[in-house]
Parts: structure tokens; sequence; C-alpha cells
């Protein structure tokens, strides 16, 4: 046998069992069925879920990895998930993700000029990025950051 | 009225959404364990890079200007399901014909052309995924007028008699759908060397020295749709899951746990698909390539004693088919699992003796779920070893992140 096989990432979680058991069925429904059915089965809800507040367009939407810090004051963070919707058209001052000249895509706030486009950093200490006009740019909206806080690495999410 | 959607050099597309460097580049995928070239951009095909070409046959000259992927399927899936998505939304009926193509029905569509430019432009945007599409009232006619929109249009509609003739007049029959290049020799030979020719050969001819298959492809060629939209995928008859290992195996134990592995994969597609499977087999292969080496290809199958779509009761099965399966001395290149006599579960019938099927189908269902929440291997069974990686794993030198289904691949943006 090889070394390899006996260095396993497995947990054993119990003996496997190759027959159904004897019967089987939901114990809350059981268990509602027994007793006064609930008075507020007709006004549940959906449980509240964060994906569909920050994923409006599943389809068009990608998740990228904020680094740095120069947009400290847009609220977001290094390590923060920004949500970025490519279905969304983008405006002057909204906080976007650019590409362009094959380069890693940049976080910040868009600036349409008359004749060019700028993108603010939000960060007094980071300069601003002027593209010269006719830069062939890629520009998509960031409509959401999502960030879970840990103890001990307070801004990493993940 | 039919119209095709594909993505251009589509893997190649995919890798270059998230990687903007690899723009404008000549950009080359290969097949699992790094061998043929599966995808290549337009920059590649211009150097002269051929489709399933092996990339150590590329000369060494143009090698050097080629930047390489390995095939990462987990991304081309998902790009491929977020364009599917937008289509469905578009257009009431869509068959996905493969990972990058996809039939729409456009009937009763009054502006054709502006609907499909706008959903070209649409799934362009939204997904970064360059593609081209071809309208025509038949699919044989749909999939070259897509061909022919690849040539730079990007939409192109067939539809127009004049168009259409046009269009044929210069269409080489070997690029027909349903037409391969054995079928395309054989037109040759009898002075049918493009797709007008064939629409007006004489239709006896084609059906007696051809078969209906092609008597088919002219038929549609003329205008008269035979083959329909298939929105949903026929039943599968059986689920093969094999691949080639990175490397020559000869130890027993880790094919037994390659089989497990492929095993576990062959079961999930089963259950996704709402089946039971009948029978189970498996195969090996020795390398191929290297003659000089002993061979060796067994295989082996059974009947299960009632349908199952439970992993442990085909784990179990694996095992025991495996025992005397290998031999000795023999280096491993090649193994797979095959599901056969497939069944929905609500069709079955149980005999005298007990229930319908085996296993647990509560139990799997669990298991399923927990890994489509916390990720593929999440929960899963000890015959397969768990490694991370195993002696028989794929080489995939130049494999890209899972950028859309990681939390730990997600691209990065600068701030």
């Amino acid at each position: 046998m090889l070394d390899s096989a006996l260095e396993t990432l497995a947990i054993p979680i119990g003996a496997a069992l190759c027959d159904a058991p004897a019967h089987s069925a939901p114990i809350a429904g059981v268990l509602t069925r027994a007793g006064f059915p609930s008075p507020a089965e007709d006004f549940l809800d959906d449980e509240i879920d964060l994906h569909r507040l920050l994923v409006r367009n599943p389809a068009a939407t990608y998740l990228y990895r904020a680094q740095g810090w120069s947009m400290m004051l847009a609220g977001i963070c290094d390590g923060d998930i920004l949500v970025v919707d490519r279905s969304v058209q983008t405006q002057h001052g909204d906080v976007v993700v650019a590409t362009w000249d094959g380069q890693q895509p940049v976080c910040k706030v868009l600036h349409v000029a008359a004749d060019h486009v700028e993108l603010h950093s939000r960060n007094p200490h980071c300069p601003n990025i002027v593209l010269p006009p006719d830069t062939d740019v890629e520009i998509f909206a960031v409509v959401g950051v999502a960030r879970a806080l840990r103890r001990g690495c307070h801004v990493r999410a993940d | 009225m039919f119209a095709l959607i594909d993505g251009n050099n589509f893997y190649a597309s995919c890798e270059r959404v998230f990687d903007p460097s690899l723009r404008g580049r000549p950009l080359v995928v290969l097949s699992n364990n790094d061998g043929c070239a599966i995808a290549r951009s337009a920059e590649a095909k211009a150097l002269g890079v051929g489709m399933a070409q092996p990339i150590h046959e590329v000369p060494r000259e143009v090698r050097r200007q080629l930047v390489v992927r390995s095939a990462n399927f987990t991304l081309y899936g998902d790009l491929s399901a977020r364009v599917l998505a937008i289509l469905r939304e578009a257009a009431p009926r869509v068959e996905p014909y493969s990972i990058d193509e996809s039939f729409l029905d456009l009937g009763g569509m009054r502006d054709r052309e502006a609907f499909a430019r706008d959903l070209r432009e649409r799934v362009h945007r939204w997904t970064g995924i360059p593609n081209c599409v071809g309208i025509g009232p038949t699919k044989v006619l749909a999939k070259a007028a897509n061909k022919i929109a690849k040539r730079g249009a990007g939409v192109v509609d067939l539809t127009d008699t004049v168009a259409r003739t046009t269009a044929l007049t210069d269409y080489p029959t070997g690029d027909l759908w349903g037409v391969g290049s054995r079928t395309a020799a054989k037109l040759a030979a009898r002075g049918i060397q493009t797709a007008a020719q064939l629409r007006e050969a004489p239709p006896a001819d084609i059906l007696t020295g051809f078969g209906v298959t092609i008597a088919r492809v002219q038929r549609e060629l003329q205008g008269r749709a035979c083959i329909a939209l298939e929105e949903i995928e026929p039943d599968r008859k059986q689920i093969i899951v094999s691949r080639s290992f990175g490397q020559r195996v000869e130890d027993h134990e880790a094919v037994a746990q390659a089989l497990a592995t492929f095993t576990v994969r062959a079961c999930e597609k089963l259950r996704r698909r709402g089946l039971v499977a009948g029978g189970v087999g498996i195969f090996a292969n020795s390398d191929v390539f290297q003659p000089e080496l002993p061979q060796h290809h067994p295989n082996r199958t059974v009947n299960l004693p009632r349908p199952t779509g439970d992993s442990r009761v085909v784990l179990a099965t694996v095992r025991a088919l495996l025992r005397g399966f290998l031999r000795d001395g023999i280096a491993y290149r090649k193994a797979g699992v095959m599901l056969h006599d497939l069944g929905r579960m609500e069709r079955l019938q149980g005999d005298l003796f007990g229930g319908a099927t085996l296993g647990d189908p509560v139990l799997m269902r669990v298991v399923d779920r927990i890994n489509e929440r916390y990720g593929r291997e999440a929960a899963g069974f000890g015959a397969t070893g768990w490694n991370e990686k195993p002696a028989w794993g794929m080489r995939q030198q130049t494999l890209s992140p899972c950028y859309t289904t990681r939390f730990k691949d997600l691209p990065a943006a600068r701030c």
C-alpha cells in the first residue's frame, strides 16, 4: 500500500448500513399532526437569505476579493468580498471594478469626465487614477460588500 | 424557426474572463492530463495550433509563444450554466446542446435579428463570454448560419431564401452538422462538395447512397425541419465515469481508490437525474502508448439483485468485482466505472422478497445536500482514500483557479 494512501483527510462518521431503517418519517411532520396545528403556519415567511439580498442577477454576478485599503472611506476593507453585477449600468459616482490593458481589476469610484474616465480612491493617502482618453476599459458595478467577522482576524472575510 | 448560440473558443474565453493578461495572447486549453489542445484562442489558431492536436507535436518555436492552461471544467461548467440561465430567460424554449452551444426556438418572433443581436450583447456583457448567433428555419441551417457568423458578422440569419442560397454556395459539406469527414469525402467523390450541391442532389440517390441521416440533412438544407428541439434531455441509458491517470499506477490499492472515486461521482450523477442503476461495470487499461510494456485491459460487469442509487451498495459491488481483477506487475493508465440498466426510481416495482431498491435513498439525499452546501467531498466515503494528491490524480500543471465556485479562489480586485 502507498504511504500516501494512509494520509487521509476523512473524519469517520460511523458504520455504514446497507439496509434502510425499518420506517422513517419526518419528525416535525409527525409532531405537528399530533397536536394543535401551529397558528403561525399561515403566516410563515421564507427565512432571510443574505444571498438574495446581495445577488439580484445570479447569472451576471461575480465575486471578487478586495486587496488593499484605498477604498477604506467607502467602507471597503482589505479582504472584503465584492459583489460585482455585470448587468448593472454604471454611472458617475458608482463604486466599480475596472480592467484595462490586460491588468488585474481595480476597485475605485467611477468619475466620468468630458473626454476621459478617472478612478478615484476613497482614502486620502491613495492617489486617483486618470485613464488617458480612448483607453479600452471594462467597467462593472460593485453592488455589495460582504465580510464575516472572526475572532482574532477581524477583517478577513472567507 | 431556430437559433444556435455558442461561445467563441469557449474554454479559452472562460479563462480570459478572470485573467485579463490572457486577452490578446495566443492561448491554448489542454485536455485532461495536459495532452491535446481542446480550445484555442483566435491568436493560437493563427499560429497554426490544430484542434485536438497533441501539444508535444506543436513545433517548439510555436509552443514558446503560447500560453497554455489545463482544462478547468469546474469553471467552464459554471460559466456555461450562467449563459444557459440568460438564454432561458430570453427565449421560451431552449435546448442546451453542449457545454457551449444551445438551440433556441424563435417561433413567432417578429424581429429575429434584433433579438439575436440583443441577446448576443447581453450574454457577452453579463458573463464576459463572446459569442455568435445563427438563425435558420431548421437546426442544420441555424448551425451553418452560426458557423458563418463566426467569420465576423456575429449574427447571421439564413431565413431569407436568396441569402441562404448565396451562403450555401461556398459552404463545404464537411462543415455541416451531422456530416463527418468520411461522409464529406464520399460526397465529394460524387461531385457534391458544397451544401448547395447537396441540397439540389436527387433525394433518392442521397437516401440510398448515404442513409437516412444525410437524407435528413438534405431536407433540412431545403428548409424543411426534421430535427425537433429537445428541451428535455432523454434519460441516460448508462453513466460512465472514467479518467486517465496522471502517471502509470501499479499499486492495486491506488487503482481501487481511483475506481471508488469514480463510483462516487457516477452515483452522484445518477441521483441528480433521479435514476437508479441495475448493473455495475468496471474496467482498467494499461498504457497502450507503451506497447513494449506488458498490457492488460480487464473489464467486468455484474447485475445487482435490485436497482440502487446508494453509493455504498455500488462501492461494495465494485470492491467485490475488484477481487482478482488486476494483475501484479502491470502499470495501469486508465480506469472507469459504468452504471447501466438505468431506470426512474418512481417507475420501479418491488419484488416478492423486499422493496423496489437496495440501499437508503434518504441517507444519500443527506450526503448530497451536505456536499451541495459545503462543497464537494465535504461528506464522502472512505474507500476513495481522500487523498488531496492521489497517485492516480490528473496531470494539470497549469490549472487556473476555480474563480466562481471557491471562496479561496476568488479573483482579486486591487483597492
